[in-house]
Order: structure tokens, then C-alpha cells, then sequence
């Protein structure tokens, strides 16, 4: 029943979608969406943000450089700070952006950045007290989304873990007009007050969407892993496209981190199955089986169709003619098992005679001859 | 052929006295003293898998007067030497004999039954072994661990006549029984949809090393038919959540609460048309059984059931009927309600649907041992309740929406999915699917 109402929730999506495209395509490529990235992280962090937005293939990002802000050049404003301090000529022009429809998303503890604005949480609907709390260290934890239906959330895991990551306490309550979209727990043991803290959240000023995402605040050097968490990534991505347009065009990718695994993108995009393929082909048991996983969902969550089938099988058979270690080689015999076809049994009995292999060619041959 | 079929206590007195090569004395009780049966007229027993389930199992048994529990098999050496220790410290004897080679327990010891309690990967092979040496079973659910091999062991408890019980004990419970008697007889209208909430998956533990088996463990023999890996520190118990040897709390508990709810149904001996669904699985680690799983199936009179882990259902565990005159809910810890209290309180009349009754589920493999008639959870019943979990796992893995037909027991949209229904063996072990 679930199921039925999320098919519903999502045609009505849909056609808001079509419908809002076929508006956007009159006035606005949503191809080009301009963003402005305000950013106090090193430079080379600010990049990576950059990149992040750029990869969704819906913005340009500009990184914003001195004293002009231009705010009204664009689509979405994006704030990454830590600690800022805007003129008063500025922030009257960042509040008229906003009030007037321009978008907002706001990263890590920006909400907690301004000293000198008191009027700042009218804005980023959350109250603070200009200070910010964080865990003790950078940890993976677990969020759930509160709201399944917005825009934004539409589609992705209910509940999935966050990559090694700096939990932002956001204690203060939200404004009206603001809602929770995700939340986690506040550990003790890291720090936190145990409570369930919002930590991404949505919400209007005027006629300005605005999009709070807490995650993505320990990319210091060392810990890039927290902006290549998938979860990050996607909901930063649907949020700024949100916050620009209101409605999200994305698809929810395959592997968007569940309950009890983590995900990453290195290079802060989906991997290619060669790309997969080939971070797979050095696998020994014992050690990390995420790729070869990676593949197997890829299977999954695919059309079905022989024809994709048969895709998936082709690059199994030149992977098991590959120099790829044994192990990563056992666990495609076993993928094949299920997805090939005729043309794998040649190949199969090439290995009935390998001595590593021999015992799953015959797994496969077995469930293939049926 | 019942009395052709029962051995007598001195067939197995003879082979533990031919074993230890001692004095043999023959306790009173054993002799029919004080209220007990005479051996001439015990259930002799032995078991195969002795782990927490055979254990206890044993146990129960043991404490049965009609039975003479004789001896146990086990690949590891230690739950051996527990199990014998036991069984001759309840005999106050030491007849208690001990294998480590299931098939060479077949081949020697004289029995009337088997209780077996095995990772699910060995059901199959274990079972038909078993009914094929005409012993009658106590089977721990779920059936087997693919549908192929399901329908090989119902084939072959038929085949050879042979008495079977699944560990299916939620039947010989009161208000279970209650629940789907009331739900039979129509007292909340017909069924349109059911809810089945099963445990939550187990949480991985991510990617241990591989390490030295320990001494105990014939490892080999353990892994049996499913594909030879190196040891990493997961057997016993924790088998549960390895494809390879189980699909997990879904299949584990299939053969609970979707058995029940197949009762209430009147679906002992069908199954579903479709199923289609999703599972959350690991990413990474030795665990790869979803640890959450949500599925929905049609049957062919419209009712549709929905199975998933209990968070995700509206009433959590257990198994809930929705009728058009109310729903009624069954959970183990004696759980029995209703949307109106005064369900509870109807009384089924004599002309109605009267399902099977036993209050002991144990006590009723042993009397249809004797009876010679159908336990309250024969094997085929036992296939049909498994099918659905195992159905669900397909569709879960294939992420398509499957159409199956419940008597040919193939699906009818998915070359792809079919392949599924069974687990290709490692050598040298072989399963006559057509038995």
C-alpha cells in the first residue's frame, strides 16, 4: 500500500515536473542554472564544492572573490562559512535576493556564521545563538529522513549512513514556515546530547526557497570522504536544484547509501561499470567486496532486459579473461550464474580445467544448463 | 508397515553394546517399571545438527517417555561430545552413540526417526537422504534453502511414506491456532490483504580476515554442497546471514508467521501469482542477506500479502488478516486481537471449519509416528510456507516483478529468475530434483 502511494506521490511529482520544465523552458535553460558559492574552506575544499554542484549538470558555479556579491546574477546562493561578517549594504541585498525568490542553500554550520546579524535566523529558519557545536570528532552515523515526500527526499533510502563526517548540532528550533527533512542522533559518545537533531532542513523567506544541509563539514584535507559520501552529494545536488527552481529533475542514483553501508563516489560523480569493473578486479576475500557489490547492484537495478543482461554478461566474460585476481573472478561466476546466456558456456568450460576456477565454472554451468 | 517400519531398543542396545564393549545393564525405567513404556514399544530417535535448535530439541524429546533417544551427528567434534553427554546423563547410561558422517548415521544405526536441525544449505541433501532410509523426520523450518530443493524433500517424504514435521511450532500454539480458525470461518469477512512483519535483518559486522578453523570443526563437510570458501570466523549461528547457507530473518521466519498466515488462508497447498518488492542489502562485508525486506504478493483469489521487517509494518511482528467485517492480529507472547474485542469471543460451530489441533508440537510428530497419519505441518504445507520468503528473495534480487505459477512452481515472465529456484552443488554432492 506504501508502495502504491509513493507510485501515486511520485506521477504527481512528475507532472509538476513536466509541467514546471515546460514553464523553465520558456524563460530559462534549467541546463545552466547560475549558482554562487560563498565559501571560507581552503580553496582547494571550496573546489570540491564546486565540482559537486557542477556534476549534476545543472549549474555553473561561480566562487564568489572580494567585496561584490551580485547576488541577484543568480539562481541559488550557496554559503560553506564558518565564520563571516557582512556590511549591513550586503546583507540588505542578500535579504531582498532571498525575498524576492532567489534560492539559498546553506552548508555545514553557516547558520551559526554571522555575529553581527541578528536577523540572520528569520532567514535560515533556525535559531542560534552564533555558536557552533559539532562531535568531538568526524564519524560515520546514521540519518533518516523525516519527510519522504518532498522534492528533494522523493525516492532516496529512508535511512542511510553518512561517511565519516562532523555532526553539526543544529539545537535551536526551526521558524515557521521550516521543516525537518532529515535528522540523526546527537551520540553521546561523540559529543552530542543524545536528542535527535535536524540536520538537513527546508524551508521559504518571502518568495526564496532555502535548503540547510549540515553534512559536508569535515572535508579538512584529510577527510574528503564526508563530500564524497553519495548521500551528501545527492541531497546537496536535489537541494540546490530545489532551492533554484523548486522542483528536483535528478534521478535517485543506485547507489545512494542504505541503513548499514556507507557509499562514495571518489571522484564525486557515479562510477562508470568499467570504472567499477575495474576497482573490482583486485579484490581478494578477506578485504573490502564494495565494487564487486557495486556491480551487482548495478544488475539489480537495471531494465531487466536480455539486452542489458547480455551487456552485463559481455563484460563479465572479458573480466574473467581478464587478469583480475581469482577471488573478484569467483564472485562474477556467480553474477553470471543468474544474467547469462548461451554464449557463457563456451567460455565457462575454457575453466572447468583451471584449477582455481574450475569449482565455479561449474556453479555457473550448472545454474546456466538448467 | 507400521510395525514392519518400528525398530526395537535392543536393535540400538545391540549396536552401543557392539561400540563401547561393556556391561550393558538395562535401567529399570527402561523396562516399563514405574508407569514407563517398555523399549519394545519406544520411538528409537537420533538427531543430525546439534547446535541451539538440536540441543533443544533433544532436550525435548528426551523428556518424551515413548522415546529412546540413541544417537547424534554433528561436524563439530564438541557439540558432539555435549550432545552425547546429554543424552547418557538423562539415560544415566553411556549408550549415547556419536558420528560426525551424517551418511554413515544413516547407514548404521537403526531408527524409527530423525530430528534434524542443520544450516539451511544442508536441509535438502540431509532430508531426502533421510526419507529415502524410510525414517520419519522432525525437520527444522525453514523447508530448504531454494524451492527446487523444497519441492525435492516433499517429493521424497511421499515417495517413501514417510512421517514429516517442520519445526513449525507457532501452529501447536493456542491463540495461532485461535487466530486463524476464526479468520477460516469468516469472522471478519473476506480476506482482501494481509500483513506478515518479520525480525529486523541483523546489522553487518563488515569484512573479517580470513583465519584458522577451529579444531573442532570439519569445516569441509560443513560447507558441504555450498561453495568451498576459506574459514572467517562465521558458522555456526551466524550462517543465518550468508546467501550461501540462508536468506535470513525473512526465511528464517517464513516458515513462522507466513505459515500462519497461509492457515488463516486456507492456502496450505497454493502460493502466490506474483510477487514483486525491495531489500536493503550490505554493501560491504561477509553478511550479504538483506536487512530489510519488503515485498508484496497477489494470489489468485485477489488477497494480496504484504511481507516485510516488522519496523516497516503498521503492526510490526507478526501476521495480520484484513477482512471487510475487521482485522485480527496473531503474535507470538500469546498475542490475540481484534478491531472489535467481541471476534475473540465467537464460537466456532460444530459444522464449521475445524483447523488441526495439537498443543505440543513434538508430542504430535510422535503420536502421527505411531498414527501414521499427517503431522499439523507436513512437508508440503511446509513448501508452501517457505516459497513465499523464497519468492520474495527472488524478487528482491532481480528487482522485477515476477509472475509465478503456484503448481508448476516456475515463473512464467523471468528465464532469469527461474534459474534462482535452485543452488548449484559443489562436488561431490548431488540432489535428485525429479525424486
Amino acid at each position: 500500500m506504501n508502495i502504491f502511494k509513493t507510485k501515486i506521490l511520485t506521477l504527481i511529482h512528475q507532472l509538476v515536473l513536466i509541467a514546471s520544465l515546460v514553464f523553465l523552458s520558456q524563460c530559462k535553460d534549467p541546463a545552466s542554472l547560475n549558482a554562487l558559492l560563498i565559501s571560507d574552506s581552503a580553496p582547494v575544499v571550496s573546489s570540491l564544492y564546486q565540482k559537486v554542484l557542477e556534476n549534476s549538470g545543472l549549474f555553473d558555479v561561480d566562487i564568489q572573490k572580494g567585496d561584490s556579491y551580485g547576488f541577484t546574477d543568480y539562481d541559488v546562493v550557496v554559503l560553506n562559512l564558518e565564520k563571516a561578517a557582512w556590511s549591513e549594504e550586503v546583507i540588505k541585498d542578500f535579504e531582498t535576493y532571498v525575498s524576492n525568490g532567489g534560492g539559498l542553500v546553506l552548508l555545514g554550520g553557516s547558520v551559526s556564521a554571522f555575529e553581527n546579524w541578528n536577523g540572520a535566523s528569520r532567514i535560515f529558519g533556525i535559531e542560534t545563538d552564533g555558536r557552533l557545536r559539532k562531535s568531538t570528532q568526524p564519524y560515520s552515523y546514521l540519518i533518516e529522513n523525516a519527510d519522504v515526500e518532498h522534492p528533494v527526499t522523493l525516492g532516496l533510502q529512508k535511512r542511510w549512513l553518512h561517511s565519516y563526517d562532523y555532526m553539526i548540532y543544529n539545537t535551536g528550533s526551526l521558524k515557521e514556515g521550516f521543516e525537518v527533512l532529515a535528522s540523526a542522533k546527537a551520540d553521546t559518545a561523540q559529543g552530542g546530547n543524545g536528542m535527535v537533531l535536524p540536520v538537513i532542513s527546508s524551508g521559504t523567506f518571502g518568495e526564496g526557497r532555502i535548503f540547510n544541509s549540515t553534512l559536508g563539514f569535515a572535508p579538512i584535507k584529510d577527510h574528503v570522504e564526508a563530500l564524497q559520501c553519495v548521500g551528501f552529494i545527492t541531497t546537496l545536488q536535489r537541494g540546490a536544484e530545489w532551492a533554484a527552481t523548486g522542483v528536483v529533475s535528478q534521478e535517485v542514483p543506485v547507489d545512494f547509501p542504505n541503513a548499514v553501508s556507507t557509499h562514495l563516489w571518489p571522484k564525486l560523480k557515479p562510477m562508470s561499470v568499467d570504472e567499477i569493473l575495474e576497482k573490482a578486479s583486485t579484490y581478494e576475500i578477506g578485504k573490502s567486496n564494495q565494487y564487486l557489490t557495486d556491480f551487482i547492484m548495478r544488475v539489480r537495478n537495471s531494465d531487466g532486459t536480455p539486452e542489458t543482461y547480455s551487456m552485463y554478461e559481455d563484460k563479465i566474460l572479458a573480466f574473467l579473461n581478464s587478469s583480475a585476481t581469482v577471488d573478484s573472478k569467483k564472485y562474477m561466476c556467480r553474477e553470471l550464474s543468474w544474467i547469462g546466456s548461451d554464449k557463457s558456456i563456451p567460455e565457462l568450460q575454457k575453466l572447468v580445467n583451471d584449477k582455481d576456477l574450475s569449482e565455479s565454472a561449474n556453479f555457473t554451468l550448472q545454474r546456466l544448463r538448467q | 508397515m507400521k510395525n514392519n517400519r518400528r525398530r526395537f531398543i535392543k536393535n540400538a542396545a545391540g549396536s552401543a553394546l557392539a561400540v563401547f564393549a561393556a556391561p550393558y545393564i538395562i535401567p529399570g525405567t527402561a523396562l516399563g517399571k514405574n508407569g514407563a513404556i517398555a523399549p519394545s514399544n519406544r520411538i528409537v530417535l537420533g538427531g543430525i545438527g546439534l547446535g541451539s535448535m538440536g540441543t533443544g530439541n533433544t532436550r525435548s524429546f528426551l523428556s518424551k517417555k515413548e522415546v529412546q533417544y540413541v544417537s547424534i551427528c554433528d561436524v563439530d567434534s564438541g557439540r558432539r561430545d555435549k550432545a552425547v553427554e546429554m543424552v547418557n546423563s538423562h539415560y544415566g547410561n553411556q549408550d549415547c552413540c556419536s558420528y560426525a558422517d551424517f551418511q554413515e548415521f544413516l547407514e548404521k544405526e537403526k531408527l524409527d526417526a530423525v530430528t534434524l536441525a542443520l544450516p539451511d544449505h544442508w536441509h535438502a541433501i540431509v532430508s531426502v537422504a533421510a526419507a529415502n532410509k524410510g525414517l520419519d523426520i522432525y525437520g527444522e523450518k525453514p523447508l530448504a534453502r531454494s524451492i527446487k530443493e523444497a519441492r525435492a524433500i516433499a517429493n521424497a517424504v511421499k515417495k517413501n511414506n514417510v512421517i514429516w514435521q517442520t519445526g513449525s511450532w507457532q501452529r501447536s500454539v493456542a491463540n495461532f491456532h485461535r487466530g486463524a480458525e476464526l479468520v477460516i470461518n469468516g469472522r471478519i469477512g473476506k480476506i482482501s490483504y494481509v500483513e506478515v512483519g518479520l525480525p529486523n535483518g541483523r546489522s553487518p559486522i563488515g569484512t573479517p580476515p580470513v583465519m584458522e578453523v577451529p579444531k573442532e570443526l570439519d569445516w569441509n563437510k560443513w560447507l558441504g554442497p555450498a561453495p568451498s570458501v576459506p574459514f572467517r570466523g562465521v558458522s555456526h549461528w551466524d550462517w543465518r546471514w550468508i546467501m550461501d547457507y540462508s536468506g535470513g530473518q525473512l526465511t528464517d521466519w517464513a516458515g513462522h508467521h507466513i505459515d500462519i498466515a497461509h492457515w488463516g488462508l486456507g492456502y496450505d497447498r497454493t502460493g502466490p501469482i506474483s510477487v514483486e518488492g525491495e531489500g536493503v542489502y550490505p554493501r560491504e562485508g561477509i553478511f550479504d542477506v538483506p536487512v530489510e525486506y519488503d515485498f508484496n504478493c497477489e494470489y489468485r483469489t485477489g488477497v494480496k500479502m504484504r511481507v516485510a521487517n516488522s519496523s516497516r509494518q503498521p503492526m510490526g511482528m507478526g501476521t495480520v488478516w484484513y477482512g471487510d467485517k475487521g482485522w485480527l492480529h496473531v503474535n507470538r507472547g500469546d498475542v490475540l486481537k481484534a478491531s472489535d474485542p467481541k471476534i475473540l469471543d465467537e464460537i466456532i460451530g460444530k459444522e464449521e471449519t475445524a483447523l488441526y489441533k495439537s498443543t505440543d508440537h513434538h508430542q504430535n510428530f510422535l503420536d502421527c509416528i505411531k498414527s501414521r497419519e499427517e503431522t499439523i505441518t507436513p512437508a508440503e504445507v511446509a513448501l508452501r510456507s517457505i516459497s513465499v520468503g523464497l519468492l520474495g528473495e527472488i524478487a528482491m534480487l532481480t528487482g522485477q516483478k515476477l509472475m509465478w505459477d503456484p503448481d508448476k512452481e516456475e515463473f512464467t515472465n523471468s528465464v532469469y529468475a527461474n534459474r534462482l529456484l535452485m543452488r548449484p552443488y559443489r562436488d561431490p554432492w548431488k540432489l535428485d530434483l525429479n525424486a
